[in-house]
């Protein structure tokens, strides 16, 4: 099932001579695991950002479950976001709340504004929410400030407050590059072990080419705010990925030089 | 290596290291001009103290403290002034912030309308509004908390715009992706995250109008400022001066107790 479909995506910042992505279109189907390479400034934040309107795009459309997100009205864009859960660089919990707090946050968008502001989160789902984050390793941490934690801890609640929307979309943006390389090792197995066990759409923005190949199935090349590859991550070679970053293989720095063979 | 061994190597460019001395230079040049126009001179302010400390011996020392129950009174009321102006202004400026803060109202034009009226605020002295509002509803402490509010409102309302700006940045971002809305956001998750922000400068307003009411009071505010002048007009300087000493120990401990909250709330 076609979960997200972007056509003509066209995104320039006030003040910027150049696009920053450029007529962009893609599509996704569900449990699909696509990973988003390119340099610094290629435009994979900006075409992740348009693809829930936190950045609003110029031109093009982007369709979630059938539903066009581009042009709709603020309340219609609030519960597509529902169903596209996001995941930060920095992972932007609320660092004096609990764990289980920050996890609940997930739930927000579903609820009544009464039901909201006053935080009364119904029972099953705060039992889900124990659940999630026991079989994730953080059962002991439920009542600890989310500040207290971890860097790949915290990056780990904050997947977990984007599995309780039950997405069908997962974005996630540069999840692992402010993570060592133990803790980033984790985090990529988690997202790519809970998108597959539940059919989630997973897109997400790597610096690394060789994590890309080794979780994504499908690989989404950028450069200058273009897709200039979009193919299977086995048939993405040395000649491309040079193209994409516009730099020889010998400039780029990929884990063991192996990967690329 | 370099041409010249023995030669200083600069770790700044010439041209900056040049600009800075300009400024410096500059700096130095206006504050002296400042000083020769206010007719100040240092020399004379050192030499001729004896003056002062004569007044000061005959007429202040020893503070009079036979008239401790109408000091204490008044100190309660000095008080009083500043707590309960710092409160409301600071539930006050809590609502204004949010419309003040970019992030959270969307509207550039309520945005700038909430900051400037603020900033209208916070530069009138609180010694002026008094003025104006005491020929309105006469002497007393109401007076007082009302010229209190209109500045610190002025003043929270900026700090608090500050705090939430910073907060919003991230934290709005990310539950605005969950599909929440605006309302839900701010009390789950803006709220919580601001909330020792939102102390420590309410307690730094407290100090502030501890001091503040002190001085008001003179011109008419009530409290222990009111009462210190009235001493003053009747020559009562030993009177005056336990008053002043009251101040001192009133803003000390207020400040030492709120030092003690900041750590408690680790704000």
């Amino acid at each position: 099932m076609e979960i997200l479909n972007i056509s003509g995506l066209t995104k320039t910042y006030r003040g910027a001579s150049e696009p920053a992505v450029r007529d962009v279109g893609f599509a996704m189907d569900a449990g699909e695991m696509v990973g988003v390479i390119g340099s610094s400034g290629a435009g994979k934040s900006t075409l992740m950002r348009c693809i829930n309107r936190l950045t609003e795009p110029d031109g093009g459309r982007v369709l979630i479950e059938g539903r066009e997100i581009t042009g709709a009205g603020a309340g219609a864009v609030r519960e597509l976001r529902r169903r596209v859960g996001m995941v930060f660089q920095h992972h932007n919990l609320v660092a004096r709340l609990t764990v289980l707090q920050n996890v609940m946050h997930g739930r927000l968008g579903y609820m009544s504004t009464a039901a909201g502001v006053f935080g009364r989160y119904p029972e099953e789902e705060k039992r889900r929410a124990i659940e999630l984050l026991e079989k994730t390793g953080l059962g002991e941490f439920l009542y600890r400030r989310a500040g207290e934690l971890s860097g790949g801890q915290m990056q780990r609640v904050g997947i977990m407050r984007a599995i309780m929307q039950r997405p069908a979309l997962l974005l996630c943006d540069e999840p692992i590059a402010s993570l060592d390389p133990a803790s980033a090792l984790v985090v990529m197995e988690l997202i790519r072990d809970i998108c597959r066990e539940r059919g989630i759409a997973c897109l997400v923005n790597l610096h690394q080419v060789d994590v890309a190949l080794k979780f994504a199935e499908r690989i989404v090349g950028m450069r200058g705010g273009e897709i200039i590859y979009d193919g299977p991550a086995s048939e993405l070679d040395g000649e491309t990925i040079e193209r994409i970053y516009g730099k020889p293989l010998s400039q780029l720095m990929i884990g063991g030089g192996a990967v690329v063979a | 290596m370099s041409p010249d061994a023995r030669k200083k190597l600069a770790l700044a460019s010439r041209e900056s290291r040049r600009a800075a001395l300009i400024f410096i230079a500059a700096l130095a040049a206006l504050f002296a001009a400042s000083t020769w126009f206010t007719k100040f001179n240092p020399l004379h302010a050192i030499l001729a103290q004896e003056e002062f400390w004569k007044f000061i011996a005959a007429d202040f020392v020893p503070p009079y403290m036979g008239k401790w129950r109408a000091l204490a009174d008044a100190a309660l009321q000095t008080m009083y002034m500043a707590l309960a102006s710092a409160g409301i202004s600071a539930a006050l400026s809590v609502l204004l912030a949010f419309f003040g803060t970019p992030g959270i109202c969307r509207s550039r034009m309520v945005n700038s309308a909430v900051r400037a009226f603020a900033s209208i605020l916070r530069n009138i002295p609180a010694l002026v509004w008094v003025f104006i509002l005491v020929a309105a509803y006469g002497i007393g402490t109401e007076v007082g908390v009302l010229a209190l509010i209109i500045g610190t409102v002025g003043f929270l309302t900026r700090c608090y715009i500050e705090t939430l700006d910073e907060i919003a940045e991230r934290n709005l971002e990310a539950l605005k992706a969950t599909g929440a809305g605006i309302l839900p956001v701010i009390s789950q998750a803006i709220l919580p995250a601001a909330i020792p922000g939102f102390i420590s400068w309410f307690l730094y307003c407290v100090e502030l109008n501890i001091r503040a009411s002190a001085i008001i009071g003179m011109v008419g505010a009530g409290g222990i400022g009111l009462l210190m002048m009235g001493y003053i007009k009747q020559y009562n300087y030993a009177a005056a001066s336990t008053a002043i000493l009251a101040v001192a120990i009133i803003v000390i401990a207020v400040n030492l107790l709120t030092d003690c909250l900041r750590k408690l709330t680790g704000a």
